[in-house]
């Protein structure tokens, strides 16, 4: 009898829900929040004639909307021993293995959520013209990529106080940078090359976050 | 007589406590007590011997051969269980279940809702489920002990289990231990922690005493209590009997304390009584001496 | 089997006695299994060591020996030993009749008298 761990059977020992629900359920809530507000905001605009905001304040409150989705995903899942449930998951067959595949699972969420909510909102794009480009939603990939391992790592800053302060000024730069950004027309080669960093980074931070928190966080 | 952990030179370095080096056995089979007061390192003990904590230095060997707790197959067969705040507070019955399902390969869906219905837990499959928050400390600490003793183990370890529970389910304690271990007769071992073994004396075979983080003495309870001595006697001996005596506590009438046994001829021929001291009274004594030597 | 918690003499030693009598009294045959030390444990609810004490003790007298795996066997009684015991036992029970006899102020032939009356109840 030794059966080893699948990322999604990791992910449901600690909180109850599988990779594929928890993607579900986040991105659900990510659009029906999205598409309500902004209705409500377009039907408001309509009304008083101003509709070119509105392609700013989707992209505006969909970013915001995601990145708050990252911001719960990966600055969570620490489970300190002292906290309930920590001493149980330290007892589990795999203990260690079992947290870090966890970990891994939960990013994995992370990026799909990404994926999904971007292919979503394009698709959604073409059939409700919104006046937004596909290169901005490249270029909202390549962002949220690099604000993936951002968060990797303030995961590792000692002072608390002093990451939920950056973690807070993230969000707000999000805020101002999206409306500036859906802007882009045209992907070009450093784009690209940008992105190519981003995809590496995140795999990178998300080990080295690993490292760090096995060193100081696990066992002692 | 085979140990089931042995315990070589164990420490552990925090800011302000320094466990060790500790030195014991369990022996295989018993139920073993480790008896001392908050804060001796019971707990970080347990925990590093289960790899809930990391040690600084030391080893231990279980069932005679394992040394590497990390290892799936060992921790498969020892079943750990803390005193408070083991499970998150949210989980219920049914998310129990699941995650000790995932947790290891010898959890037992239907012992457990054996256990649940024995213990008056409910059901798992039930729709409505209580969260764990909502229980009372009694009832958390017997879902705790249903859900661990779902597991076909070899070693049961139990960081003071007896603390949230009433006399009464104390009782069903010592019941549970002596089921548990005359299910796999002799392959069976229980490990508890406590601060107050009298409510265990009944069942306690093995004891090991820790005091500021170090074992001060251990061995069969019978052993125990023929090679220590519990006298007491009049104030007017007290002044004679107190060189003699390893601990000692008296007062205007009368006087009482533990002696090792060489000196219980001596001690009778003051017209004192001498007599084999209960659990309790032995750890009282041992514990008291230990404190008094730091 | 009736053990008393709460008396001066050690739970083992009870144990011991009641086996050793039901041993010596023919109760327990030679060959007969004794239940394993942590069964008679969960049944009298004390500790394994107690109960591995008791049969410890047995052992030592002969009159019970552990098979390795198997558990306790009562070993075949000789008679004519156990006749010697139970005339031990005798002795030890009329020595402590007399004794209450002298302290109740009782004579010889007010013994004897009892004694016959009650030997002749039970035949």
């Amino acid at each position: 009898m030794n059966k080893t761990l699948t990322l999604s059977q990791a992910v449901k020992l600690y909180t109850g829900s599988s990779i594929g629900r928890l993607t579900v359920t986040f991105t659900g809530l990510l659009f029906a929040q999205t598409c309500l507000t902004s209705l409500i905001f377009a039907v408001i605009s309509w009304s008083e004639g101003k509709t070119n905001r509105i392609s700013d304040f989707v992209s505006l409150i969909f970013q915001i909307s995601l990145m708050l989705t990252h911001l719960f995903l990966l600055g969570g899942y620490m489970f300190p021993r002292s906290v309930p449930g920590g001493k149980f998951f330290r007892s589990t067959k795999e203990g260690f293995a079992g947290y870090q595949k966890m970990r891994t699972g939960v990013l994995l969420v992370a990026i799909l959520i990404l994926v999904l909510s971007l292919g979503g909102m394009y698709l959604l794009n073409m059939a409700v013209p919104i006046g937004t480009s596909a290169a901005a939603y490249v270029i909202l990939l390549i962002v949220s990529l690099y604000m993936i391992s951002f968060l990797n790592f303030l995961q590792m800053l000692p002072d608390e106080g002093l990451a939920n302060v950056l973690r807070i000024t993230a969000l707000v730069l999000t805020g101002i940078f999206s409306a500036v950004r859906f802007t882009v027309q045209r992907v070009e080669w450093w784009h690209w090359l940008a992105g190519a960093v981003a995809l590496l980074l995140v795999p990178l931070s998300h080990l080295i976050l690993l490292r760090h928190y096995r060193k100081y966080f696990w066992n002692t | 007589m085979k140990n089931v952990i042995e315990i070589k030179g164990i420490t552990k370095h925090y800011k302000d406590f320094t466990l060790g080096g500790v030195d014991a056995v369990i022996p295989c089979g018993f139920t073993t007590a480790l008896i001392g007061v908050n804060g001796a390192g019971k707990t970080t003990l347990i925990d590093i011997l289960c790899g809930v904590t990391g040690k600084s230095g030391g080893e231990a060997l279980y069932f005679g051969e394992r040394r590497d707790i990390d290892d799936p197959a060992l921790r498969n067969r020892i079943g750990y269980c803390s005193s408070m705040n083991f499970f998150p507070p949210n989980w219920t019955l049914k998310t129990i279940a699941a995650s000790m399902e995932l947790g290891f390969d010898n959890f037992d869906r239907a012992r457990f809702t054996e256990l649940c219905r024995r213990f008056k837990l409910g059901d798992p499959a039930d729709k409505k489920q209580k969260k764990l928050a909502k229980l009372s400390d009694g009832n958390r600490m017997r879902t705790y002990l249903a859900a661990v003793l779902s597991r076909d183990t070899e070693l049961l370890v139990l960081d003071e289990p007896a603390s949230s529970l009433d006399p009464l389910a104390r009782d069903m304690l010592c019941d549970l231990f002596r089921e548990y271990l005359a299910a796999r007769d002799g392959e069976r071992s229980v490990l508890f922690s406590t601060h107050n073994i009298s409510d265990m004396e009944n069942v306690t075979d093995y004891a090991v005493f820790m005091s500021h983080g170090k074992v001060i003495a251990q061995g069969f309870v019978e052993d125990l209590k023929q090679s220590y001595q519990l006298v007491h006697g009049d104030a007017a001996q007290a002044a004679k009997a107190k060189p003699l005596m390893m601990t000692f506590s008296g007062n205007a009438t009368s006087f009482e304390g533990i002696a090792l046994v060489e000196q219980a001829d001596k001690l009778r021929a003051l017209d004192t009584a001498v007599e084999a001291p209960t659990l309790q009274q032995l750890s009282v004594g041992l514990l008291r001496k230990a404190e008094q030597d730091e | 089997m009736k053990i008393y918690q709460n008396t001066n003499e050690p739970i083992y030693k009870q144990i011991a006695a009641q086996l050793r009598e039901q041993i010596l009294t023919g109760q327990l045959q030679g060959g007969d299994p004794l239940p394993s030390i942590r069964a008679l444990a969960q049944d009298l609810r004390i500790s394994v060591i107690t109960t591995m004490k008791a049969y410890e003790e047995l052992s030592a007298e002969g009159l019970v020996t552990a098979t390795k795996g198997k558990g306790y066997f009562v070993n075949a009684q000789d008679a004519q030993l156990l006749a010697e015991q139970h005339m031990r036992q005798l002795e030890e029970h009329l020595t402590d009749a007399i004794y209450s006899a002298r302290i109740a102020g009782m004579g010889l032939d007010e013994v004897q008298q009892t004694l016959a009356a009650l030997w002749n109840m039970d035949a």
